[in-house]
């Protein structure tokens, strides 16, 4: 493994000098300069800086990527077209040091270049606080609801199954779903159901919640309720309502009246008082004013949660940046891989797919999770079959994105949530280590049986 | 010779197939090569005749389709050969963005060598190929020639028991054609092994014992290259200082013994020889020209022991052009 080294120096260098890579860096530098200038914002401190941290870091990432794949492309694709690899590969090197060597510069200077962009962001969002000119109580909630970074306790989840079965039953029996329609689908779709309606609150009636703390509270301790309402699910401007959070002895100790838009995060402060000191298990209620209007509804995955301060925000930034470069050291093992199998234009489509497919996972797990389509009557065995091939391939294309599915980094550290060191680890670990390893190994396999300087 | 041979090839093939795996050249078909210690080998031929093929198949860049590959004993792909070998390509592929000494510092990396001791490796290979003084230029701005030289370098670096060189003095003046020819010499005074791969058939006669020959793939002649260059039934009989008396007495009894008049022509230098004496004269009038020095002294690593030697003595003169 000693020529790992001197390949991964040379890789650097290359790269440094390549037209296309110096191109994109220009690009990158414009764009973290530029276009938190263009961006527009919702008025309000809070906006602009989670614009700042989710659409202008998130626009580098997104360049980044782009230039993690053509470098990574280039680095074996480049040397092999322009054959200086068939003078290395002559000399006492394995391919497996070409690959590791290639791979690891890639990785460092992607990963150097997101540090910065995340140290530029860091220092435009401190000058923008400071010259905002603020008071001191707007700094405090900037500084206690954003710029930190908070543990998220989420409620205890129900378990709907029996209460699904028996809906769907007699959903079925009452000839409200057809025949031919599969009971497992009904379940599925009385389970979605039921979980909307434990996060909505009818006219006049009220949603309550139970949260299971590791830790006991401590009387002084400050900590938050978040919640996001589904604004799409609603067509009111404003919700009138009441916060009622206690311990399960008492249930009301902390009451807040709010009268709010239902869009974006809102976030109440609260400091544990002496009733609430020592307990393990709070209840949360939210009981809906508007007796005109209709439901009210919350996020069903991140719509009503509890917050404990749990460090600062420069870490937790530290922290989503690391998972953005795991991320860009799988395209880069895709990158490089691909690179030594093909030629510089198809590993970077095959990479680039690869990246669009990410982009879009979202809209790919909706299909998936929505099932396969329903025979018709009418429809042919050919168009049904076609169907469930395609679903088929939703599902695998699914099965290989699911260890690049991470929780939006940005938008986390945007939100002052949380990325814990352990959570970092384990992805790090069970999912990023093995995925590039697997990667690597098909990559060296197929770049072992390659042969070099074919030509009649 | 009982010694394993270095280079042994056995009814070597090579099929270059399509993207559906069908065969579409017989690129090399059944060749065998045997190739000793300290000789100094050509492999000619025209173009697509196989050469560059089969020095990568002994590279260990291509997979032979058939036959038997062995090279200083080993399958070629084995690391532990590639430490012993040293390869030029008909083009010299380098990192353009890199200096002179950095490509070296580079390929000698990449054969584990170090600190003081690749410095002063480096140091004596720049010296030997004329580029000591190329300081930070970067080898993208190489003449062809000059690259070839840095090709050469490296391709010495690792101090090799095999060196393979396609096409070495392609793009260098006669001056860096000589130097190669006296460093390939040079190589096999000390027992090192050279493949040769060349057009130019007057650098292969010069410095080759044995050749072989390919066209289509195939061999097509093979031997030592006295015997293979031998003319049956032509005789050369080389005299000094004959004056215009004697010319006509030698070519009377000639013709009186044999029935027909020969043909006198004078003896003529080659035409290298003869540069070579002229550009060392006006080096000596006017001092240095662009691009290359003059190529200092073989380096000391390719020599060791064999300095002893007086044919290498003269072969060391001949460097210092």
């Amino acid at each position: 493994m000693r020529s790992i080294l001197p390949i991964y120096k040379l890789t650097l260098r290359s790269i440094l000098r390549e037209r296309v890579a110096l191109s994109m860096l220009a690009l990158l530098a414009l764009v973290l300069l530029l276009l938190p200038a263009g961006l527009e914002t919702d008025g309000t401190i809070q906006g602009a800086l989670r614009m700042h941290i989710r659409y202008s870091l998130g626009f580098s990432s997104f360049l980044l990527a782009a230039m993690t794949i053509w470098v990574s492309c280039a680095a074996v694709a480049g040397d092999l077209s322009s054959k200086r690899l068939q003078m290395v590969l002559t000399k006492p090197v394995s391919r497996t040091e070409i690959w590791w060597g290639k791979w690891l510069a890639v990785v460092t200077l992607v990963s150097c270049l997101l540090l910065i962009c995340g140290g530029v962001t860091y220092l435009r969002i401190q000058r923008m606080i400071h010259a905002e000119g603020l008071s001191p109580d707007e700094k405090a909630k900037v500084y206690s609801q954003q710029l930190t970074s908070r543990r998220p306790v989420a409620p205890l989840k129900e378990d709907f199954s029996e209460k699904a079965k028996e809906l769907a039953d007699e959903q079925i029996a009452s000839g409200a779903v057809p025949p031919s329609f599969p009971k497992d689908a009904v379940i599925s779709e009385m389970k979605r159901l039921l979980l909307v309606g434990s996060y909505a609150a009818s006219a006049g009636e009220s949603a309550s919640w139970t949260f299971q703390l590791k830790k006991p509270l401590q009387a002084g301790q400050t900590i938050q309720l978040g919640y996001e309402y589904d604004g799409s699910a609603m067509g009111v401007s404003q919700i009138p309502g009441v916060w009622k959070l206690g311990t399960e002895e008492a249930t009301s100790v902390f009451i807040k009246e709010t009268f709010e838009t239902p869009y974006g995060e809102k976030v109440i402060p609260i400091q544990v008082s002496p009733e609430m000191a020592g307990a393990k298990i709070l209840t949360l209620s939210f009981e809906n004013l508007n007796k005109e209007g209709g439901r009210v509804f919350f996020k069903t995955d991140k719509g009503v949660r509890i917050f404990f301060q749990a460090g600062g925000f420069i870490l937790n930034l530290f922290r989503a940046l690391l998972l953005l470069s795991g991320l860009l050291a799988i395209l880069a093992a895709i990158g490089v891989s691909a690179g030594s199998i093909f030629s510089l234009p198809v590993a970077c489509y095959v990479s680039a797919v690869v990246l669009m497919l990410q982009a879009f996972s979202g809209i790919v797990e909706e299909v998936v999770e929505a099932g396969p389509e329903q025979r018709q009557e009418e429809q042919s065995v050919l168009s049904y079959g076609i169907n469930q091939f395609q679903y088929r391939v939703y599902q695998g294309i699914l099965i290989g994105l699911k260890p690049l599915q991470v929780e939006s980094p940005l938008g986390r550290v945007s939100r002052g949530v949380l990325i814990s060191p352990v959570e970092l680890l384990k992805i790090f670990c069970l999912r990023f280590a093995p995925v590039i390893l697997l990667i690597s190994g098909g990559g060296i396999l197929l770049f072992s049986k390659r042969e070099i300087g074919a030509s009649v | 010779m009982s010694e394993e041979p270095v280079v042994y090839t056995q009814n070597l093939q090579k099929i270059f197939k399509d993207f559906w795996r069908r065969p579409r050249a017989r690129a090399v078909d059944g060749i065998d090569l045997t190739l000793h210690k300290g000789e100094v080998y050509g492999l000619l031929g025209p173009n697509g005749s196989g050469k560059s093929t089969t020095i990568k198949v002994l590279l260990g860049l291509l997979h032979p389709d058939g036959g038997e590959v062995k090279v200083l004993g080993k399958p070629p792909r084995d690391v532990e050969v590639k430490k012993r070998v040293g390869y030029l390509p008909e083009e010299s592929y380098l990192y353009p963005y890199l200096d002179a000494r950095e490509t070296l510092r580079f390929y000698a990396a990449l054969f584990g060598l170090h600190g003081a001791a690749r410095e002063e490796r480096i140091d004596e290979l720049l010296e030997m190929v004329g580029l000591s003084h190329t300081g930070r230029r970067r080898v993208g701005e190489f003449s062809k020639g000059m690259a070839r030289r840095i090709g050469l370098a490296q391709a010495l670096i690792n101090d090799p028991d095999l060196v393979i060189l396609d096409e070495p003095t392609s793009g260098l003046d006669p001056l860096g054609t000589r130097q190669v020819k006296d460093i390939v010499s040079a190589l096999a005074k000390k027992g090192k092994t050279v493949l040769l791969s060349s057009h130019l058939l007057a650098d292969v006669e010069d410095v080759c014992e044995r050749i072989t020959i390919l066209y289509g793939g195939k061999v097509q002649a093979s031997g030592p290259i006295r015997e293979l260059l031998q003319v049956a039934n032509h005789l050369q009989i080389r005299i000094k200082d004959l004056d215009e008396n004697q010319r006509t007495r030698l070519l009377d009894t000639l013709e009186e013994q044999l029935g027909q008049r020969p043909t006198l022509e004078p003896s003529r230098k080659d035409l290298e020889s003869f540069f070579l004496e002229v550009v060392a004269q006006a080096r000596r009038e006017s001092g240095e020209g662009s691009g290359t020095r003059e190529e200092g002294q073989l380096a000391s690593f390719l020599m060791e022991s064999a300095v002893e030697d007086e044919s290498l003595k003269m072969v060391d003169r001949g460097t210092k052009l």
